[in-house]
């Protein structure tokens, strides 16, 4: 060390900047490979009715377009709310249940019983309470994000430095603006972990809940398509699912860039 | 220039879980008087108690028996004209705010414009020297730029009273050094009661005009020895001196004789 | 707090719902259907507005495995739902209220039928007595596919015990036979004839119509609280129904049946023209459908004995 570090910033931590390019273009050709083996194993190995080829569940891509994309857009709509609702709430009660000891004892019993529950397991509940239309399926989705979301937050919000709190305590600051300031900020990363997972789980529980109830998205076009006899759109259906999840994931770490420039795991 | 505040420990102690087998008696009786624009340091051996010390003076915890005051005030939470400044700087600040972020966090919810927060962060920043690092963020920065940014950040309160809890400690010597001159440079110029505690001997000679010793758990104020050592202070000169190598001599055995456990 | 939590997420889930299109002077009816050609009837006579002649305007909802349709019938969600004789009358049993208002489909006089017992064409399964210590796929445990794959094995010479039931979804059973993940299964169209006419599998029975020729299996249910407040609605929806059916007997098969069909089903017009077609009826004869209730009952999916003509409403029955 030298009294050069008085006058110059120490370079910024090192931050885990994968080589961007490189992985990417790994991770496309992996892709590529598995489509290639699919498409082989499709036409030599695996003698199926429901193992179309890649060149055919293509073009049912592009020549059921129209459908998909009405198929899609519902889903993501329904997705979007469940996903708001329950995230919003899960952030909210996170915060209450990570603040408040009692609160957190209080809810702990019942939050660890409903959270393993399996959604084919709430669906037949809800139908009776909220019918068999987007009330029900918003909730369901809701439902499923609500317990990543919250548990991480009320972690995050017990994760934030107690020399944080007692800083902002000498400068007499309030406890809301102690929370609002510090807690909220502290928790934002353990937030974001929480809504990753949330975001795949919203999607797939979005499909299922299609699946089981209701004539429109992605999930009643799989299952129609498959009982139709035509895999082929089946699997446009599958391959569009994929590559949503995959842009909604790319969308969220993005805005995580954004806001959590300054966190850096560990 | 603000004038400094009078800081009155009377009859202090401090129990953790009394009447449990874990019962720990971390301060004895402490009696202390910090006068007004003094520089006063505790000195004492290492789990001693020192930092409770510091966070009952400050209002942060309570004590179990006694009294603390502030210009004659009771002490019962953290008090006004008070600032705080902690061991650990890196987790005092927040990492998702800018320097300037950072000290203007101290007068947020004071009455003023924007604009004039930021004129008046600018100008404790510039007197820390880092006004040209206000937009960087604190994880940017080396150690004793971070730890000046806390200094700012305290300054900006306009403290009548500054407590150091060993803010010193980890950064290595020559950043240490720097930082002793800049805090004696802001308190000459800014009048503020200052109280430091700390383990080292040398730092508390260069700074204080006062050094408390402390003893073992549960501690006690063992003597308290005026610096008698000219002003103002120079980093290099000042321990040349035959008075502070004779001070230095004398505090090193009475911490280093002590029995382990008293 | 878990109150206000819950109404507060309802609330919030409504807001985000668009509402319902506003009611007009037709009596808007919810049916839970499955779009499968069981439905033909139901779908011809929205195409064809038989349902709006009759003053009522009907919404579908689909439900690609039928699984919440009675459900959502209990819980008033719907007010008529297309389901099988053996889970209406499971519900019925249990005080669900519900109660047969239209008949749906029934099954051939005489073979082929629409659904059958199939096997690897060398597999040698011709009567339940060859599957014994084997598995058999249905699609649902304690559903008819179940009950109808159990009675045919006794009656061709097996014991209904001697077997596993392993719950596989029609789409996967040919492959399941094929990948010898099964011995058997009962299968439905379109898979039935597909997989027959690619070779891949071969009959080795077919339960329904051999324990029952023209066995009414899918049927319209409705429950007795909403027959007793509206029986005018109830009447014109099943009038108007069976206009449907009318039509579907007399134009199966031309285009514009195909079209109708196809729209709902998403058959391709080759595995269209590769169904068997079997006709539609008007009504149930409690006599045809209390065998079903007898096997339920020596099944063990009913407890008690239950009489066919106490589920069936006056709607369904011969007048």
């Amino acid at each position: 060390m030298t009294a050069q570090t008085m006058t110059e910033p120490a370079p910024p931590p090192a931050k885990p900047r994968r080589p961007l390019l490189q992985s990417r273009v790994s991770g496309v050709l992996l892709v590529l490979a598995l489509l290639v083996l699919w498409d082989l194993s499709a036409r030599f190995w695996v003698d199926s009715t429901s193992w179309p080829t890649v060149t055919a569940v293509l073009a049912a891509l592009f020549s059921g377009s129209a459908d998909l994309f009405a198929a899609f857009t519902s889903t993501i709509s329904l997705m979007l709310k469940g996903f708001v609702l329950g995230a919003l709430l899960g952030v909210a009660g996170g915060i209450a249940i990570g603040l408040s000891p009692f609160l957190r004892r209080a809810f702990t019993p019942l939050l660890e019983f409903l959270r393993p529950l399996p959604v084919p397991g709430i669906v037949p509940p809800l139908i009776l309470l909220l019918g068999i239309d987007d009330a029900m399926k918003i909730t369901v989705v809701a439902f499923s994000t609500f317990f990543p979301v919250l548990i991480n937050a009320a972690q995050g919000v017990r994760m934030v430095d107690p020399v944080l709190i007692d800083m902002a305590r000498t400068f007499r600051h309030s406890r809301l603006r102690s929370m609002w300031q510090l807690t909220l900020p502290a928790a934002l990363p353990y937030v974001f972990s929480g809504l990753r997972i949330s975001l795949a789980l919203a999607l797939i529980v979005t499909v299922v809940a299609e699946m089981i109830a209701g004539g429109t998205g992605i999930g009643y076009y799989l299952m129609t398509m498959q009982y139709a006899m035509q895999p082929d759109r089946m699997y446009a259906g599958v391959v569009l699912l994929a590559a949503t999840g995959y842009a909604l994931n790319w969308l969220l770490l993005l805005a995580e860039r954004r806001l959590l420039h300054w966190y850096s795991p560990g | 220039m603000q004038r400094g505040c009078e800081l009155t420990l009377n009859s202090v102690t401090k129990v953790y879980s009394p009447g449990t087998e874990a019962e720990v008696r971390a301060l004895g009786n402490i009696t202390l008087n910090v006068e007004p624009g003094e520089f006063l340091s505790v000195v004492g051996p290492s789990g001693c108690g020192k930092s409770t010390f510091l966070q009952i003076a400050a209002g942060l915890i309570g004590a179990s028996g006694g009294q603390v005051a502030l210009d004659g005030h009771k002490v019962n939470g953290p008090p006004e004209g008070l600032v705080y400044l902690f061991q650990q700087y890196t987790r005092s600040l927040m990492p998702w705010r800018t320097v300037l972020g950072n000290v203007e966090f101290a007068i947020e919810g004071h009455r003023m414009s924007r604009a004039e927060r930021r004129d008046r962060c600018m100008n404790f920043l510039a007197m820390v020297g880092l006004q040209d690092f206000a937009s960087r963020y604190p994880w940017q920065l080396s150690g004793g730029m971070q730890q000046r940014v806390a200094i700012a950040r305290a300054l900006a309160a306009e403290p009548r009273i500054l407590l150091l809890d060993e803010p010193f400690s980890s950064v290595d010597a020559l950043t240490r050094s720097d930082l002793h001159e800049l805090v004696l440079r802001l308190w000459e110029e800014r009048g503020f009661t200052a109280m430091l505690v700390t383990h080292d001997v040398d730092e508390a000679i260069l700074l204080s005009d006062r050094i408390a010793v402390l003893s073992h758990r549960p501690s006690q104020i063992v003597e308290t020895i005026p610096t008698e050592l000219p002003r103002p202070r120079d980093r290099i000169a000042t321990p040349e001196l035959p008075a502070f190598l004779e001070l230095r001599h004398y505090l090193l055995d009475q911490l280093t004789k002590r029995p382990a456990h008293a | 707090m878990k109150n206000l939590a819950t109404s507060t997420l309802y609330a919030a889930a409504f807001a985000l719902t668009p509402l319902a299109a506003t009611a007009d002077e037709l009596t808007t009816v919810r049916v839970s259907t499955i779009p499968i050609i069981d439905t033909a009837p139901l779908q011809v006579a929205i195409t064809k507005g038989f349902f709006e002649e009759a003053g009522l305007k009907v919404d579908t909802t689909p439900t690609a495995g039928g699984a919440v349709g009675l459900p959502a019938l209990a819980s008033g969600a719907v007010q008529f739902t297309f389901s099988n004789s053996v889970s209406i009358a499971l519900g019925a049993s249990q005080g669900l209220g519900f109660k047969v208002v239209a008949a749906g489909s029934f099954t051939a006089d005489a073979a082929p039928d629409i659904a059958g017992i199939v096997a690897k064409p060398d597999a040698g399964i011709k009567t339940g007595a060859d599957l014994a210590g084997k598995t058999v796929a249905v699609n649902t445990r304690n559903n008819i596919i179940w009950l109808y794959a159990k009675a045919w094995v006794d009656a061709t010479g097996g014991s209904s015990d001697d077997l596993t039931y392993l719950e596989v979804p029609f789409p996967q059973m040919l492959d399941a036979v094929k990948g010898d993940q099964v011995d058997a299964a009962f299968l439905v169209d379109p898979f039935l004839t597909a997989g027959i006419s690619a070779g891949d599998v071969a009959i080795s029975g077919w339960p329904y119509s051999e324990i029952q020729p023209s066995l009414p299996v899918g049927m319209y249910a409705a429950t007795e609280q909403y027959i007793a407040e509206n029986p005018e609605t109830v009447a014109a929806f099943v009038e108007a129904y069976n206009k449907g059916v009318d039509w579907a007997n007399e134009n199966a098969g031309t285009d514009e049946w195909a079209e109708i069909i196809a729209s709902y089903t998403r058959l391709t017009p080759d595995r269209l023209a590769g169904l068997k077609i079997l006709p539609y009826y008007k009504v149930i004869d409690p006599e045809a459908l209390q065998p079903t209730m007898d096997l339920m009952l020596k099944y063990d999916l009913l407890s008690s004995e239950f009489s066919a003509s106490d589920l069936l409403h006056d709607t369904v029955l011969a007048k």
